[in-house]
C-alpha cells in the first residue's frame, strides 16, 4: 500500500457501487489514496445512472442493492450498451459462493470478490490486477 | 326346496319324463331322477359360483381402493350369477351406521333417489340403532334374512307406502340379505335382490352366496387397507415436501442471514485493519494487541458464518459443483505460497513434493482450493515452532491423492472418528494448541467436497509425531500426464 511510483495506473477511472455507508467511505477514502478517479454509487438506480455515463476503467458492483440489484443492472446494460463503454465490471458482494455470482459472470462480469474475504490491501491489489489485466473481452 | 326356488342357475333341462308301466319302478325312476336334475342344478350353480369368485378374485388382484373394487365385484356377482339387482352397504368407520356405497345396475337417477331419500345413493345410512332393520338385524347377528318387502330393509328412511311404490319400480319380488365378514368382524352387508318370488333359497345357492360374501369381506378389508396405506404415503409424501419446504426455508434464512452479518462484519474487520496498519501514529503494544486480537475474532467469525453456510447447503444437498479444468499445480503454488508466511511466521518449514508431471484437474476449483486450504491451515496450526509440512502429490490406481504431513502433536484414536463430523470437540492436547481459532467445521465440509467429487478423505495419525491427512480425487474427473517425475 505504500506508493509504487510511478503509477501509470493513478488517474483510473473508478466506479464504487456499495450500499452500506461504512464500507462505500471505507472503499472511496483507501482508492482515492491510490490516487484512481473514483465515483461511487448507493443504490442501483443511480449506479445504472453512472454506469450508462460510461469511461469506467473498472466498476466495482454488489449484486444485493436498493431499488435495483446488481444482475438487473448488468442485464440493462447488456441489452442496452452504453454509447461510451466501461471497460470492466467485477462484482463487489458478501454473498458467498452463491449462484447470482455464476449469473453474474454469464452476464458479463469480469470477476468476482467476496468483501469479507479481503483487507482493504488485498481489495486494491485486486483492483491493481483488474485494471492491469488486458480485457478478453470488453464488458460492454 | 322345489325346481322354482332355484335362482341362481340357468336349469339345466327339465325332468326325464318317467317309464308308464310299472308304477313303483316309475316312482323309483321318478325319484332318481327328480334327484340327478337337482344335483345338475346343484352342479350347474357350482360351477357359476367357481366362474364368479374366479372373476372376483381377477378383480380384487386389479382393482385398488373401496369404492373402485365394491363396484367391479358388485357388477360381476350381479351379472354372472343373473341377479335382478345387487346392493352393498358398507358400515360406517365408526361403525355407528350402516351406508348404502354401490348398486348394480343402476335404474334410478339421483333425482329419483333424491324423492325417497332426501340425499345421493351414497349417502343413504342407517343407524346401527335401528334394530327393527332388516339389515341391521343382519350385521347385529351376523345372520343372513330374507324378505318380499323392501320396506323391511329401509325402515325407517321411507314409509312402508314409498317403500312399497319403489319395490314396483324397481320390480323386486325378493331381497336377501348376506352379512359381508371378515375373520368376526361385520364389515356390512350385500342384499340380492329377485325379481320372482321364492320362499327359500337351495343350499348350493346358500352355500355360493356364502363364498361370494366370505370373498367380498376379504376383498373389502383389502381394499380398505390398501386405501389406508395410500392415505398414510400419501401423508408422508405430503409431510415430505412440507420438510423439504422447511429445509429451502431455512436454507434461504440461513444465506440472507450471513449476508447480513457479513456486512457490518465486513466494516469492523476493515476498520480495525486500518487502524492496526494504517494508523499514522504507531499503536501502543497493548493496544496493538487489543486491536489485533479484534481483528483476528472478526476474522474467525467471518469464517463460522460462512462454514455455516456452507453446511446449511451441504445438508440441504444443496452444495454444487462448478467445474473446470484447472492446472494442479498452478493452485497448489498459489496456495503454499500463500500459507508460507503464516508458517514462516511461526518457524515451521513448508515443501511442496511432485510426484507426478503436470495434473489437470476437472473439479471445481473454488472448492479444492477450500480443502487444501484447510488441510494446510491445520497444519500450521497444530505444528510446533520448527516443524515441518509437506505437501505432496501422488497419481495411486485411478486416482490423484494429495496429502499434507506434518510434525505435529498427532490425534489419538479416539479422537480420528471425531475428526470429520461437525463442530467435533477433541479430547487431548489436539485441542489446546488451536484453542478459540477454528470454526469445527472446517474438516466436515472438507470431506463433504471431497465426497462430492467421488473422492474420499481419511488420516494417518500418531500422538507425538505427527498427522497426515490424504484426500483424493477420483481419475474421471482427472486429466493429465500419468508420468512420474519428482521436483520440489
Amino acid at each position: 500500500m505504500p506508493d509504487q511510483a510511478p503509477d501509470q495506473l493513478k488517474g483510473k477511472k473508478i466506479l464504487v457501487v456499495e450500499d452500506e455507508l461504512y464500507l462505500r467511505e471505507l472503499y472511496v477514502e483507501i482508492l482515492k489514496e491510490e490516487g484512481f478517479d473514483v465515483a461511487d454509487a448507493a443504490d442501483g438506480q443511480k449506479a445504472y445512472e453512472e454506469i450508462g455515463k460510461g469511461g469506467f476503467d473498472l466498476i466495482l458492483l454488489d449484486i444485493m442493492l436498493p431499488k435495483m440489484d446488481g444482475l438487473t443492472i448488468l442485464k440493462m446494460i447488456r441489452e442496452n450498451p452504453p454509447v461510451n463503454p466501461n471497460k470492466a465490471i467485477v462484482m463487489l458482494t458478501n454473498l458467498g459462493h452463491d449462484s447470482s455470482i455464476s449469473e453474474a459472470i454469464s452476464l458479463g462480469a469480469r470477476g468476482y470478490m467476496i468483501k469479507s474475504d479481503y483487507t482493504p490491501e488485498e481489495l486494491i491489489k485486486e483492483v491493481r490486477h483488474y485494471l492491469t489485466e488486458a480485457p478478453p473481452t470488453a464488458a460492454n | 326346496m322345489t325346481d322354482s326356488t332355484s335362482t341362481i342357475s340357468t336349469v339345466p333341462s327339465s325332468p326325464i319324463t318317467p317309464a308308464k308301466n310299472n308304477p313303483e319302478v316309475q316312482d323309483q325312476l321318478a325319484k332318481v331322477n327328480q334327484e340327478i336334475y337337482e344335483r345338475n342344478v346343484e352342479l350347474a350353480v357350482r360351477n357359476r359360483t367357481l366362474d364368479t369368485l374366479r372373476k372376483m378374485y381377477e378383480i380384487i388382484n386389479t382393482s385398488f381402493g373401496i369404492r373402485g373394487t365394491a363396484q367391479r365385484l358388485t357388477a360381476a356377482i350381479t351379472e354372472e350369477l343373473k341377479f335382478k339387482k345387487v346392493y352393498l352397504a358398507l358400515l360406517s368407520q365408526d361403525k355407528s351406521q350402516l351406508k348404502m356405497a354401490v348398486r348394480h345396475p343402476i335404474q334410478l337417477s339421483e333425482e329419483e333417489i333424491m324423492s325417497y331419500f332426501k340425499v345421493p345413493f351414497d349417502q343413504i345410512s342407517i343407524p346401527l340403532t335401528q334394530s327393527d332393520n332388516l339389515c341391521i338385524k343382519c350385521v347385529m347377528d351376523k345372520r343372513s334374512r330374507m324378505t318380499n318387502f323392501l320396506y323391511d330393509l329401509l325402515t325407517p328412511l321411507i314409509d312402508e307406502k314409498q317403500a312399497e311404490e319403489l319395490q314396483k319400480k324397481l320390480k323386486i319380488e325378493t331381497a336377501i340379505i348376506f352379512p359381508i365378514i371378515f375373520g368376526k368382524e361385520v364389515l356390512g352387508v350385500l342384499i340380492v335382490c329377485l325379481d320372482k318370488h321364492i320362499g327359500n333359497l337351495s343350499r348350493a345357492e346358500k352355500e355360493t352366496l356364502k363364498e361370494i360374501t366370505e370373498v367380498l369381506g376379504l376383498a373389502i378389508r383389502n381394499a380398505e387397507l390398501y386405501t389406508s396405506l395410500e392415505t398414510t404415503t400419501d401423508k408422508l409424501k405430503r409431510a415430505n415436501i412440507r420438510l423439504q419446504e422447511l429445509d429451502k426455508i431455512k436454507d434461504e434464512f440461513v444465506s440472507v442471514a450471513s449476508h447480513e452479518l457479513r456486512t457490518p462484519m465486513t466494516a469492523i474487520k476493515s476498520y480495525l485493519w486500518m487502524v492496526l496498519y494504517k494508523n499514522m501514529q504507531p499503536l501502543d503494544d497493548k493496544v496493538h494487541t487489543y486491536i489485533f486480537r479484534a481483528y483476528e475474532s472478526t476474522e474467525r467469525l467471518i469464517r463460522l458464518v460462512q462454514d455455516m453456510l456452507t453446511v446449511s447447503r451441504i445438508e440441504g444437498n444443496r452444495m454444487e459443483l462448478r467445474v473446470s479444468d484447472f492446472n494442479l499445480y498452478e493452485l497448489i503454488d498459489q496456495i503454499v505460497d500463500e500459507i508460507k508466511v503464516k508458517a514462516g511466521e511461526k518457524g515451521i518449514r513448508l515443501t511442496f513434493t511432485r510426484k507426478v508431471k503436470d495434473v489437470t484437474l476437472h473439479a471445481d476449483r473454488d472448492k479444492i482450493t477450500e480443502v487444501i486450504m484447510n488441510l494446510l491451515g491445520n497444519a500450521v496450526k497444530y505444528t510446533h515452532q520448527g516443524g515441518f509440512i509437506d505437501l505432496s502429490l501422488t497419481r495411486k490406481d485411478n486416482t490423484i491423492e494429495i496429502s499434507v504431513k506434518d510434525t505435529g502433536t498427532g490425534i489419538s484414536e479416539a479422537d480420528k472418528s471425531k475428526l470429520f463430523q461437525k463442530f467435533s470437540r477433541l479430547e487431548h492436547s489436539y485441542t489446546k494448541m488451536a484453542e478459540n481459532t477454528g470454526t469445527g467445521l472446517g474438516l466436515y465440509i472438507c470431506r463433504q467436497i471431497v465426497s462430492l467429487h467421488g473422492g474420499e478423505i481419511w488420516v494417518d495419525s500418531e500422538v507425538g509425531k505427527g498427522s497426515t491427512f490424504t484426500f483424493s480425487i477420483p481419475q474421471e474427473t482427472v486429466q493429465g500426464d500419468s508420468h512420474a517425475g519428482s521436483s520440489t
